[in-house]
């Protein structure tokens, strides 16, 4: 497959899961773009999985070393969005949920993030576990698992923020 | 005959994802027809499945792909130029380098038998124009499989050669260096 044609195929994937792993639109494409800049330079046999690989281990590192500015800048832009932009409730309520599942994300562990990431841009298994380091067959279990926990812990966030809104209106 | 167990969570997740092998997925079809237990447990996952990609999908930034490959093609140009400038200077400097080594190499070795064709090839170099060098190198001469033997002559010019010698060309320097092998060695030369 030549690169302009996987760059076609998969470029907006990949912007989607490096935002979807970082919260940060500028700096996904920032790491894509390098990632497909890596790719040219080095033509790996299996491009696909090794494009998520590059991306992944850029989006860990991007982690490790600005998350605390990244963190800031989060918040800082979303406080500018709601203030110059004032959208309707669905809108609102689509980025208040927007902000619960980024942060339920953040709690899992990075393996079970990038399982659930990289097969919703449905990377078939033995790519994933190509780039996780893990056997094909334990793909299924662990993305069950990854699954639960995500929903469990986004259920548990919509609970607090429920017992919280009737606290504050008894209050 | 006993009854094949349960599929497990994981196998009708891959089930799911038609990330199974055709063999496995049969099984785990036949399986499903039989079982109302594992089609409600097949039910269960799939609903996870399907409200994580729902919520995810609250996560998704708006791409341009045309303008992104416009900066693709600029960036990758922009570090290829980068590496050139790098390299260039580099590359130029390798010959340099490469005949720095080899001398290094030759006078490192400190002194030699007065036997060792090698210090002929040395003494010839200081000669100057007084003594012909041919260093041929290099081919299989012993069949061996590889192409690292070298055939070194000496002579006088208008004369016929005087020294004959094989080596092989241990640290592929294409050339008779003191850490080669002597394989053979015709005379010595009458000076």
């Amino acid at each position: 497959m030549s690169v302009r044609r996987l760059f076609e195929q998969d470029y907006p994937a990949l912007v989607r899961f490096l935002y979807r792993r970082l919260g940060d639109r500028d700096q996904a494409e920032e790491l894509a773009q390098e990632a497909f800049v890596r790719l040219l330079d080095h033509g790996p046999r299996r491009p696909r999985a090794w494009l998520y690989m590059v991306a992944a281990n850029l989006a860990r590192d991007a982690v490790r070393g600005h998350l605390r500015r990244s963190r800031r800048l989060r918040i800082l832009r979303n406080e500018l969005d709601a203030a110059s932009a004032p959208s309707p409730e669905q809108d609102l309520l689509a980025k208040e949920r927007a902000q619960v599942v980024r942060a339920v994300l953040d709690e899992l562990s990075e393996r079970d993030r990038l399982l659930l990431l990289l097969r919703e841009e449905g990377l078939a298994y033995r790519e994933v576990a190509e780039i996780l380091g893990i056997s094909a067959t334990s793909v299924g279990p662990l993305l069950t698992r990854a699954q639960r926990r995500f929903i469990k812990s986004y259920q548990d966030r919509e609970r607090e923020s429920d017992v919280g809104a009737a606290a504050s209106r008894q209050g | 005959m006993s009854e094949r167990p349960h599929p497990g969570r994981g196998e009708l997740r891959a089930f799911l994802d038609r990330d199974l092998a055709p063999r496995d997925r049969f099984r785990v079809r036949i399986h499903l027809a039989r079982c109302p237990r594992c089609r409600k447990r097949l039910d269960v996952i799939r609903n996870e499945g399907e409200r994580v990609s729902a919520l995810l999908r609250d996560l998704t930034p708006t791409v341009d792909p045309v303008e992104a490959w416009g900066r693709l093609v600029v960036r990758s140009a922009g570090r290829a130029r980068r590496r050139q400038r790098i390299l260039l200077p580099l590359a130029s400097l390798l010959p340099a380098a490469m005949t720095a080594s080899i001398f290094l190499t030759r006078q490192a070795s400190g002194p030699l038998d007065e036997m060792d064709p090698r210090r002929w090839l040395r003494e010839a170099e200081n000669a100057g124009d007084d003594e012909v060098v041919r260093d041929i190198c290099c081919a299989d001469h012993d069949g061996g499989g590889l192409f690292d033997d070298g055939l070194f002559t000496l002579s006088r010019p208008d004369e016929d050669v005087r020294v004959v010698v094989v080596y092989e060309d241990v640290d592929g320097s294409g050339t008779l260096t003191p850490g080669d092998i002597l394989r053979h060695v015709s005379s010595r030369p009458k000076r």
